[in-house]
């Protein structure tokens, strides 16, 4: 199964990148990291809504939210509890967070796999 | 009630998932102090038991696979003083071995981190040992490195867990009797032990892909576990050209899993597939370890060279576009390196696809009388095949009829008989 770390952050200020590079090197040693990227502020992003069914862009929009993505990981875990272990490893303060999500299988009508079950 | 069990089994659950992260870390870990793989798995299974008693209880300990490593070193203390027990007279005991347990610490912490990596690759080449036998270095990868329990290794196998179980239990004597160190291999036997590493982990991949839609979950299961270990190796000896091979082969090739069956389990061929169904990321991730590997050697192995002809594959958006005179030139680069029948047998499809059936046929022709070959069904059904496509419909029926003769299995026998019969 595929999981995306999500790190949400206020951006109050910069986190730990030395302690970030070791928790990414240990999810490479480990086999499981599939991705890593980290995002640009939103200044240099854009956000398209359709408030009236037409696209409007915003270049730099208007923060509504306390936290921000500020990067991505994606790994590949055994089951949902694996991803969630792999996450507390990460080293975040107090005001950021780790939002985990499931990312759907690449073109499959296979059933779900079941959670990994020990005997 | 209810409530208290779920959150007994989300403890439960998240001990396994500490586990499934932090077992090898711990069992190489132990190994490098007690020197024995096969005590240092046991002791890290008591740590396991001992987690699965406290965990659910207390919480999970901030640092988990250090609490695990204090377990495990804990016990292997209370075994050397057991041992020296039956020895030693009391009195000495008590002078030399001052109780002195080990707590969980930054210190801990710092063990488990300094050097893991080579642990993690000494315990690799140690589950592939060329004293084991092919099926006790699967089992026993599996279970050391991808912290598989007996029961999943069964499963996965389709074997018994008490035929599993005593194949692990041969294994760690045989790997004990003949005392093989916890080292890494000496620098003129690496290429040939990490020769066994990849086979062992191709062989698990393999095991995998060849499980069928009904199959226990397990099975395919076992592709992204090779995979997972292959990424491992790779990242652990970044310089070697076939690692990066493997995993590339490997990622390519599971990029199709799901589109190499239709939605009634029906086997699709390769240049049938829906592409857009293959898994782009593993491909990108295959590609990319293609490139690892050229970057990594000059000349491409047996596995860089499977991986570069299913990139072919993986980077035509049709499969009108694939390049087919590439794929020759790989194939001969491949019988040069890997010597095989089965080899020449595909180098000859690639061939008539490049250039077309008659020189296909010819090189078929060239096969013919190759021993290895006498009962492979495969070689009638391409020689039927090229035949048809040259308008010969009478000599690719009894083709395909010997194709199906051969076939090892029914649904390979009626696809082969629906040729025959389309062909007159």
């Amino acid at each position: 199964m595929r999981f995306m770390l999500l790190k949400m952050s206020p951006r109050t200020g910069p986190s730990d990148l030395h302690e970030e590079a070791q928790f990414v090197r240990s999810l490479h040693a480990a086999g499981v990291l599939l991705s890593a990227d980290l995002l640009e502020p939103p200044t240099i992003g854009a956000r398209v809504e359709w408030p009236s069914g037409m696209p409007q862009v915003h270049p730099r929009w208007p923060r509504e939210m306390q936290r921000e993505i500020v990067r991505y990981w994606v790994i590949d875990a055994k089951s949902l509890a694996e991803a969630v272990e792999w996450a507390k490893r990460c080293p975040c303060t107090e005001t950021e967070a780790i939002e985990v999500r499931q990312i759907l299988e690449p073109g499959a009508h296979r059933p779900l796999r079941k959670p990994m079950a020990r005997h | 009630m209810a409530g208290r069990d779920t959150a007994r089994a989300e403890a439960i659950g998240a001990v396994e998932a500490v586990w499934r992260i932090e077992s090898a870390r711990v069992i190489a870990g132990l190994a490098r102090i007690v020197n024995d793989v096969g005590l240092a798995e046991d002791l890290a299974q008591d740590a396991l038991v001992a987690a699965l008693e406290q965990w659910p209880a207390q919480g999970i300990p901030r640092r988990p696979g250090a609490w695990l490593m204090a377990i495990g070193k804990n016990r292997a203390i209370d075994r050397i003083r057991r041992d020296q027990l039956l020895t030693k007279k009391q009195e000495e005991i008590g002078r030399d071995l001052q109780p002195r347990q080990f707590a969980p610490d930054d210190e801990m912490d710092a063990a488990l981190d300094e050097d893991f990596g080579d642990d993690i690759l000494r315990l690799m080449f140690v589950a592939c040992h060329p004293v084991l036998s092919r099926e006790a270095r699967v089992a026993l990868t599996l279970r050391l490195l991808g912290g598989l329990s007996t029961g999943e290794i069964a499963r996965a196998f389709l074997s018994s867990e008490a035929t599993v179980a005593q194949r692990i239990v041969r294994a760690k004597r045989t790997l004990a009797e003949a005392k093989v160190p916890f080292e890494l291999p000496s620098r003129e036997d690496i290429p040939s032990r990490l020769a066994s590493v990849l086979e062992v982990l191709y062989l698990v991949f393999n095991e995998g892909y060849a499980a069928t839609a009904g199959d226990d979950w397990i099975r395919p299961e076992l592709c992204n576990e090779a995979l997972r270990l292959g990424r491992t190796l790779a990242a652990l000896t970044p310089d070697e050209p076939e690692v990066h091979g493997l995993v590339a082969l490997m990622a390519i090739q599971a990029s199709r899993l799901a589109a190499r069956t239709d939605p009634s389990g029906e086997p699709v061929l390769l240049l049938d597939q829906d592409r857009s169904r293959w898994d782009h990321t593993l491909i990108q991730h295959g590609l990319a370890a293609l490139d690892r590997a050229e970057a990594a050697g000059h000349a491409f192995g047996p596995y860089a060279l499977q991986a570069a002809i299913a990139a072919c594959h993986a980077r035509a958006r049709r499969a009108d576009e694939t390049d087919w005179v590439r794929i020759v030139a790989l194939y001969d680069a491949l019988a040069q390196v890997m010597p095989s029948p089965i080899v020449e047998l595909n180098r000859a499809v690639a061939v008539s696809m490049a250039f077309g059936p008659a020189e296909g046929l010819d090189a078929v022709e060239a096969l013919s009388a190759e021993p290895a070959l006498q009962a492979y069904h495969l070689l009638p059904a391409v020689r039927g095949d090229l035949l048809l496509k040259l308008g010969r419909r009478d000599e690719a029926r009894n083709e395909f009829l010997r194709a199906a003769s051969l076939a090892g299995n029914a649904r390979e026998r009626a696809f082969l008989e629906a040729r025959a019969a389309e062909s007159v």
